[in-house]
């Protein structure tokens, strides 16, 4: 819970910054002409990827491109005298095909969409015999169990507001910052068990759908961007 | 005037996505794991004790109405694998106890069971005013069992009186005692006969209250023939007996190894008194009472005589034995048939609706003597190995005692110790298909829900009707019932039955119209296959959480 509220006040943050930023570049650059194709690279909460990008005018920008992340983290937990080994499998990214549409030279709305691929998992098992009554059940017989989600729509809207500034006597080179989220819709939860757990993946007893509607609030997938680009032509 | 304008709108809609992030945000802040319903923690996890692969329903019956026993029944085990039965929640016990007429038991999962390696073990069962029980079994592969145990009652107000005869050297009393098979269609004749003597040697020793009754053989020889003259019964022996004995599979030690023949005790009892010439002999001293007994029917059975339970097995004595105390126990019995399949033949059952079931089948010989009772419990289809079947010719009657299933045919079969055989079973009218979904909620810990895999039963509520064995995994159970009715599910725990109730009554979407008891919710949904679903939830009050948990 406090990384969640931690994270939103980041997002806010990195919003009014934003704003403030791009009142201070409108006093200080001097416009010059940025059309032309650019490829770059950037790095989000949504992965790390490339962009080839599009700028029409000093308004309009295309951009696409793909982003990736993959996040693998092994943990132990204990769950009713019973030790779980896990990991988690944090696998996001997407192709993307975004419009940026600038207001100012820096400042500018995105807006576009993307098919998502976030799908993140937790699968583990237990890795220790559970003591039941006088006797002992093997790890073995106690069970696996995966979590997994996938977002409601593949393709996913998305908005930003970003900063965009360019450098070098020529304005060839530029990096942009923005934040803003995907729309997902709610969560499809998927659950796999056996052995002990295996009533909590058991469709008969509705328990993805209890899940799913308790995280239906979490539409919505935060993006914080860093990006740079270098003009090709 | 343009830079102003052009920051004006920057201004608004930064502020706009801003507020518009913050707003679908919000309900992040929600902690998910909260209940959104009931503002209570989320049951999170359904567990399941389903590492059990073999479980065991003992039903303690009276023999003379079949009834189950609800009186305080103290069980033990012996035997092989004594340790290795457990309560489901995994509790090794040295004793139990139920006032319920049967008790629902397990095996350490930990323990291979298959023909090579047998699951051996004896249950004694103990009732007030009953013939305590000791009963062998063997099991050859892992499953659910049920074993209905037939207890007798005591007949301690009921002495036979057995007058004796004699001669110089030994005084003999030949008496008989009566008994048939169990349940022989009608064939009441007597099988056997058991009689008494004492050597005079032995007579000797005999006190009643005032001491030594006799000071040599002379004055034996001399009573006994002032008794012919007088007309008075010289001897005396005053026994209770019982007879209601039904046959059925039992480990019989023979030649050293214990194997599982078809046995059947024809009577236990006891020399409760003893009389010589009116007078109550008191103590035996060293003097013994010898019993003997003899086969009197046309087939004489593989094994015949005298035998004690011991170490998890019949031990045969042989067709005599000597006493030398009195009220000391005799058990008399025959082996119908040594040619028992340990693993026999597959009986499979099939039926065209989705349902749980459990059938009883009880087999008789083609004389139509009852012979054992087998019991299935399982979801259609299901095929069964058989286990510890008498090799010989046999009608399988399946009981009538579900209103649910039509009534099955018998089969006859000439060999079930090999060969599969089909058995088709057909619900009754007016009997629908349902699911029974089941969680068992703990009021203590509401993270956690239970969906156990357990035999439990239902029946219409406030019926006389049996109660029906269903299968239940996973919390899940398919079940036939009635429209518009209320049913009661049970299920025992710790010698303890949990009841739960559900309605069948439902609108057209299958939404669930009937009342919900306290404690409890009961909803209803349609499932693909056009059944309704009905799930129960319910905070037990049994220690089933704590058990598990």
């Amino acid at each position: 819970m406090k990384k969640a509220r931690l994270f939103i006040v980041l997002v806010c943050l990195l919003a009014a910054s934003n704003y403030l930023l791009a009142q201070e570049a409108q006093t200080t650059s001097t416009r010059v002409d940025t059309k032309g194709f650019y490829i770059g690279a950037q790095a989000s909460t949504n992965g790390w990827g490339f962009d080839l990008k599009y700028v029409f005018n000093k308004i309009i920008s295309l951009k696409t491109g793909v982003e990736t992340l993959s996040v693998l983290h092994d943990f132990n937990f204990d769950e009713n005298d019973i030790s779980y080994g896990a990991s988690l499998n944090y696998n996001t990214g997407g192709l993307f095909l975004l419009t940026d549409l600038n207001f100012t030279k820096n400042l500018y709305l995105s807006m576009g969409a993307a098919i998502n691929s976030l799908n993140p998992e937790i699968k583990g098992q237990a890795n220790s015999d559970l003591e039941y009554g006088d006797i002992i059940i093997p790890a073995d017989k106690v069970g696996e169990f995966s979590l997994s989600l996938t977002p409601a729509y593949k393709i996913s809207p998305y908005a930003a507001l970003g900063f965009r500034s360019f450098l070098g006597k020529k304005e060839r080179l530029s990096y942009n910052l923005e934040t803003g989220f995907y729309y997902l819709g709610s969560p499809n939860i998927e659950i796999e068990a056996t052995g002990l757990l295996a009533p909590t993946a058991d469709p008969a007893h509705g328990q993805e759908q209890v899940l799913e509607n308790q995280f239906s609030q979490y539409k919505f997938y935060p993006v914080v961007k860093f990006g740079v680009a270098i003009k090709l032509f | 005037m343009k830079n102003n304008f052009v920051l004006n709108r920057v201004n608004l809609f930064a502020w706009m996505f801003v507020i518009i992030t913050f707003s679908g945000c919000s309900e992040y802040l929600n902690n998910p794991l909260i209940d959104k319903e009931t503002g209570e923690d989320l049951n999170l996890l359904i567990i399941d004790f389903n590492f059990f692969s073999t479980s065991m329903t003992y039903k303690f019956i009276d023999a003379a109405d079949g009834s189950l026993i609800t009186q305080e029944a103290n069980i033990s085990f012996s035997g092989l694998n004594k340790n290795d039965i457990i309560t489901f929640a995994g509790e090794k016990k040295d004793g139990f106890q139920t006032s319920m007429g049967q008790l629902e038991l397990t095996i350490d999962p930990n323990v291979l069971i298959s023909e090579n390696t047998p699951f051996e073990f004896a249950i004694n069962v103990n009732i007030d005013g009953y013939n305590s029980l000791s009963k062998g079994i063997q099991i050859q592969n892992e499953g659910k069992k049920t074993y209905e145990l037939y207890l007798s009652k005591i007949n301690n107000d009921e002495e036979t009186d057995v007058i004796g005869d004699i001669n110089f050297s030994l005084i003999k009393s030949a008496v008989q005692s009566s008994s048939s098979l169990l349940k022989s269609a009608g064939d009441e004749d007597k099988h056997y006969t058991i009689s008494f003597s004492v050597n005079a040697a032995d007579l000797l020793q005999f006190e009643d209250e005032n001491g030594k009754m006799f000071l040599n053989i002379d004055e034996i020889k001399e009573a006994y023939n002032n008794s012919i003259l007088e007309s008075i019964p010289f001897i005396v022996f005053k026994l209770i007996s019982s007879f209601d004995f039904v046959p059925g599979i039992e480990l019989v030690n023979i030649d050293g190894v214990n194997r599982s023949v078809l046995f059947q005790i024809l009577e236990t009892g006891l020399v409760n008194r003893v009389l010589i010439l009116g007078e109550e002999v008191v103590k035996l001293n060293d003097g013994k009472i010898l019993i003997s007994s003899n086969y009197t029917g046309d087939n004489l059975p593989a094994i015949f005589g005298f035998t004690e339970f011991e170490s998890g097995s019949w031990n045969i004595l042989g067709s005599e034995i000597v006493q030398d105390e009195l009220k000391q126990s005799f058990t008399l019995a025959n082996v119908i048939e040594d040619s028992v399949c340990e693993t026999g033949g597959n009986i499979s059952f099939h039926s065209n609706m989705i349902s749980s079931f459990s059938i009883d089948a009880d087999l008789y010989d083609l004389n139509n003597n009852y012979v054992t009772t087998m019991n299935f419990k399982g979801n259609f289809p299901e095929t069964f190995l058989l286990e510890n079947i008498p090799q010989m010719p046999l009608i399988a009657k399946f009981r009538n005692n579900n209103p649910a299933f039509a009534p099955i045919p018998s089969i006859e079969i000439e060999d079930f110790c090999s060969g599969n055989f089909e058995v088709e079973v057909s619900k009754s009218e007016d009997y629908i298909e349902y699911q029974i979904v089941l969680k068992a909620l703990c009021e203590d810990n509401p993270d956690i829900a239970i969906a156990p895999t357990y035999n439990a039963e239902i029946r219409l509520k406030n019926s006389d009707d049996l109660w029906q064995g269903i299968t239940m995994t996973g919390g899940v159970a398919n079940v036939l019932g009635m429209q518009n009715q209320e049913y009661e599910l049970r299920l025992l725990w710790d010698s303890e039955w949990e009841y739960s109730t559900y309605f069948t009554k439902f609108d057209a979407d299958g939404n669930y119209l009937g009342p919900v008891e306290e404690g409890a919710s009961v909803v209803s949904k349609i499932l693909e296959d056009r059944r309704i679903q009905i799930s129960v939830e319910k905070i037990f009050s049994q220690s089933i959480c704590s058990d598990l948990i």
